[in-house]
């Protein structure tokens, strides 16, 4: 019996080192039940990663396999990743599955992601399950992220090539819950997605993700009621009406000019209600432009010692800087230097 | 979307040969190019004629260059040196010089014989163009231009699907043409070497081949006239094959591999095969002359002259150790 799945992962460039880690990582896990397909596109000015990844998985139908879709900026250190992921489809009854995606420090970057309805889109890193829905430690989701995507019976799924780079995994998810299939992800299994490996090298990126946002939208908008219909989605309902801190701080900073006191408010609910360092740090930013309190860009910087317009601007006003990242970039750890400096006390209270 | 697929098979990219071939194509020129590569991750059940023509489907009509994990690429312009011997040669099967790690050519084509059987040939150009019609080319590199309806036939479980997409060509009106002006270093047999059952599965791909194509290579095959200077060496005996018959032979029938290699001394025009039907005789008969013989045509015979060292010591144990003394 030939293998049921093919690997597949496409890079600019294999040599990379991204590629590399990721190659040597799947390399080193158990593929007795796949094939690795690998397409190194030579740094193709033209490459379509939606009509590739189309390709391969009407590859996938004609050989009759299963596809399962990988970044090139992973890593799997898992060895039994595979058949996890099949058992975690097995357990959901469901044809596209995936898992939680970490960064390099182990933090979780999302686990599946809601579509909203106000037609952006949310990432899941800190939601708490209904255990209702939880099936050996894997769960269903909205969509997913094909960093990593196991497809199954891919005769029923097309990737569709007009997204340009991005939207085209929530598209095919979306697909699957229009059948009356299933998406979901093993929640006991990580890889380390460190995301962006190519898409912050292309200028076109954000202009790309504007307009494949603005497709999906079209396409899938009409759609949410009844995706949020199903008893197994009905517990992301909330998110998808509400919009995320990300855009919350975006539509802040839209708003900065032309409300300056709605941008206000929202900056302050962000400093308030929002665990994300980024935010926080930045909302104190901006409030520091719109009131001249420069106590903001004191707590900007304690926040994320990375912002180095709060920091130059501090050093300016003559204003000792507490903290100090180095780094030149925004290099995130720093993000976790004062929670873990809070937790010892918060124990010993 | 790049206009060209190169499609290299191994059952494990981490081998030192799977690195050596892809780090030697990813240092080309490959902006008309993508790689595509295929661990199959040791699949018992790999079959490659299957995945070859899978490739072919999925190209959807671009050209396929299929390459072995032991074929390593040295000329940055090498995908382009292909093409154009395809647009030159007219020709919708391309292949190259292939040369043992020393530099020495291995082949530039395949020779089918009359008889269906098939070999590696040396031929070179003899009309001063940069290529040369063959009947057919070896898989380990090859341009496959993917719009002429060309399949690799899957009834092959290893062997002879590479010369079949090649005789389909010419059957099919098209040419097969080897670029000489690109040259590959290809360890051959590293497969070969792995499996019992080599033999047996050549074997068998060599019937399914004879059968398929054994009419049209004695009636149609070299009526084709970029193939002439091929024909009177198709309708020589296949040296490789009278030999290695006459070799399984000698424990079944003696006397009849005694003739074969006989009438091969007599005929072959290639020292290498006369030196080793000599070494042959000499092990059925035992006569000394068999292996001065051997010796004579092929003074690299290392058994013969090691042979014919003994026979001397035992005839004269003191002359042998001291010219052995004296050398």
């Amino acid at each position: 019996m030939r293998k049921d799945t093919i690997v597949f992962m496409c890079s600019p460039d294999i040599r990379r080192m991204n590629a590399r880690r990721a190659i040597g990582s799947v390399k080193a896990t158990d593929l007795s039940r796949a094939e690795l397909y690998l397409i190194d596109n030579g740094n193709d000015t033209q490459f379509n990663h939606s009509a590739v990844m189309n390709d391969m998985l009407r590859h996938a139908e004609r050989t009759g396999r299963n596809l399962v879709i990988l970044d090139d900026d992973v890593e799997i250190h898992e060895y039994d990743w595979l058949n996890r992921l099949y058992s975690a489809a097995d357990d959901l009854d469901a044809d596209i599955v995936g898992c939680v995606h970490t960064d390099d420090g182990g933090d979780v970057n999302h686990m599946g992601i809601v579509v909203g309805r106000d037609g952006l889109t949310e990432s899941l890193f800190d939601f708490r399950h209904d255990p209702r829905w939880v099936r050996n430690h894997a769960t269903y989701v909205p969509t997913l992220c094909s960093a990593i995507m196991l497809i199954r019976e891919p005769g029923r799924y097309a990737i569709d090539v007009s997204y340009k780079k991005y939207f085209q995994d929530l598209d095919v998810c979306m697909q699957a819950w229009s059948q009356d299939r299933r998406v979901g992800i093993a929640l006991d299994l990580r890889l380390i997605h460190i995301g962006g490996a190519t898409g912050n090298r292309n200028p076109h990126a954000a202009r790309f993700l504007g307009e494949d946002l603005h497709r999906f939208n079209i396409r899938w908008q009409p759609h949410l009621d009844r995706l949020y219909a199903r008893p197994e989605l009905r517990q992301y309902d909330t998110i998808a009406r509400s919009a995320g801190w990300i855009h919350e701080f975006m539509r802040a900073a839209r708003l900065r000019y032309v409300d300056p006191s709605a941008a206000r408010a929202i900056y302050e609910r962000i400093i308030a209600e929002s665990h994300a360092p980024e935010y926080v740090a930045g909302s104190h930013f901006h409030l520091h432009g719109l009131t001249g309190d420069i106590n903001h860009l004191v707590r900007c910087n304690e926040v994320n010692p990375c912002h180095q317009a709060a920091r130059t601007q501090l050093e300016s006003a003559g204003v000792a800087v507490s903290r100090r990242c180095m780094n030149g970039i925004d290099c995130r750890s720093c993000y976790f230097g004062p929670q873990a400096a809070a937790k010892p006390a918060s124990r010993t209270a | 979307m790049k206009e060209v697929v190169i499609a290299l098979c191994t059952p494990d990219l981490n081998r030192p040969m799977a690195r050596r071939a892809i780090e030697a194509v990813r240092a080309t020129d490959l902006r008309r190019a993508e790689l595509m590569i295929l661990d199959n991750a040791y699949d018992a059940h790999f079959h490659h004629p299957t995945v070859m023509q899978e490739m072919l489907v999925y190209a959807s009509g671009r050209p396929v260059i299929f390459m072995d994990d032991d074929a390593v690429v040295r000329q940055t312009d090498w995908i382009d040196r292909l093409f154009d011997t395809a647009t030159l040669a007219q020709a919708a099967v391309v292949g190259c010089v292939h040369t043992a790690p020393s530099g020495e050519i291995n082949h530039t084509g395949m020779l089918v014989y009359s008889d269906g059987t098939t070999t590696q040939a040396r031929e070179s150009a003899r009309s001063g163009q940069p290529f040369i019609y063959a009947p057919s080319v070896s898989s380990a590199v090859v341009l496959v231009m993917n719009d002429r309806g060309l399949e690799f036939d899957r009834q092959y479980e290893k062997y002879h699907h590479d010369t079949d997409i090649g005789i389909a060509a010419w059957h099919q009106g098209q040419k097969v043409a080897c670029a000489l002006g690109l040259e590959v270093m290809h360890v051959q047999a590293d497969y070969a070497s792995r499996v019992s059952d080599v033999a047996a599965l050549f074997a068998r791909d060599l019937e399914r081949f004879r059968a398929k194509w054994g009419g049209y290579i004695t009636s149609g095959l070299y009526a084709r006239s970029e193939l002439a200077s091929w024909k009177p060496l198709a309708e020589a005996p296949n040296w490789d094959g009278v030999y290695n018959e006459a070799s399984r032979a000698k424990s079944t029938d003696p006397s009849a591999a005694r003739e074969q290699f006989a009438s091969l001394i007599e005929r072959c025009p290639n020292a290498w095969h006369r030196a080793g039907a000599h070494y042959h005789l000499y092990t059925l008969d035992g006569r000394r002359e068999h292996l001065e013989k051997c010796v004579a045509e092929n003074p690299r015979h290392l058994k013969a002259a090691e042979l014919l060292r003994e026979l001397d010591e035992r005839a004269c144990p003191e002359r042998s150790r001291g010219a052995t003394v004296d050398a």
